[in-house]
């Protein structure tokens, strides 16, 4: 047969020339590569039927190609070619995350460069735990996200710029009830309030959060799988504090939980200079 | 005050992590294989 010859060429000269040995081994490689972490995004992102429909049709394709005469099978990339410009264009949010997920700084990668006044930083401290005990005494729901400089603009752009001093009296009236800004979420940078009534993305991961939290919570959350930040939320329903990070919430945060939470961002995470 | 993790579940941490093993153990296959037939149909007829 004409295939198995063709194919025991194939192998021969794999076996025998270097070059052609180099050249399809890299080859496998590279496209193996590719695949892999194609399939792992279907997966990731409950798209198994697509992983089935993407074999299956290089498997036919293959079987097509394999008898069909005088065409120049290098067309086959067309198939996995626009597996990929589907996945692009079906998954533009979720790959949008993964970017911006590796762009985020990490803790410690960034040296602002800026000195505080260590008292500064303690008032803020104080004021930020007040305003959430009070919003939690009277059932406002509020998020505040605490960044080192790492939010996009486009996060920070979707709410009203503010850059203002921290302090309760200010943090509470933001999320007062049917003010403008309260359905969003505020973002601090060291001791600023950058931004209120931000628009934030909502977590995807159905499996490891409690059917109990709302669409604030998942927002929350979600933030923080996306980028480096740490987010607190207060429950409108119930005025619990849980803070989350990296995907992951922790519930019922009290008074020293939110200390050391916000004592960790000041002195480690922005890695500022104390006066 | 109770602190939990929400996320965490007693003793399904291991199998959790043995499964995804083998899930990505697979997912190597299935790439691997892929690529040896993508390559394999562009050399048949160049």
């Amino acid at each position: 047969m004409d295939l198995v010859k063709r194919v025991s060429e194939i192998w021969q000269s794999f076996v025998n020339d270097p070059s052609m040995t180099v050249a399809i081994t890299v080859s496998i490689l590279v496209f193996a590569t590719l695949y892999f972490f194609m399939i792992r995004f279907l997966v990731d992102n409950k798209a198994e039927a697509m992983v089935v429909l993407f074999s299956l049709v290089m498997v036919i394709g293959a079987a097509i190609l394999t008898f069909a005469k005088n065409i120049n099978t290098a067309i086959y990339l067309i198939i996995p070619t626009v597996f990929l410009v589907a996945i692009m264009v079906l998954y533009s949010v979720e790959l949008k995350r993964i970017i911006l997920a590796r762009k985020s700084v990490k803790p410690g990668d960034v040296k602002h460069g800026i000195s505080y006044d260590e008292e500064r930083v303690q008032t803020c401290v104080t004021e930020i735990i007040r305003a959430l005990q009070n919003m939690s005494k009277n059932d406002v729901g509020a998020i505040i996200v605490l960044s080192t400089g790492n939010v996009p603009n486009q996060i920070i752009d979707s709410g009203v710029r503010l850059d203002c001093d921290i302090s309760s009296e200010l943090i509470e009236s933001v999320f007062f009830p049917k003010t403008p800004l309260h359905d969003g979420a505020m973002i601090i940078s060291g001791t600023k309030i950058v931004s209120a009534g931000c628009f934030l993305p909502l977590s995807q991961n159905v499996d490891n959060i409690p059917k109990d939290l709302g669409t604030r919570h998942r927002a929350g959350i979600g933030v923080t799988e996306t980028i480096d930040v740490i987010s607190i939320i207060v429950s409108e329903e119930t005025g619990i504090i849980s803070i989350a990070r990296a995907g992951k919430i922790t519930r019922y945060a009290d008074s020293e939980a939110l200390r050391k939470t916000l004592t960790r961002y000041y002195w480690q995470e922005l890695d500022i200079n104390k006066k | 005050m109770d602190n939990r993790n929400f996320n965490q579940r007693n003793g399904s941490g291991e199998k959790s992590k043995a499964k995804t093993f083998w899930v990505n153990v697979g997912l190597v296959v299935l790439a691997l294989g892929l690529s040896i037939l993508t390559v394999l149909v562009i050399n048949l007829n160049r």
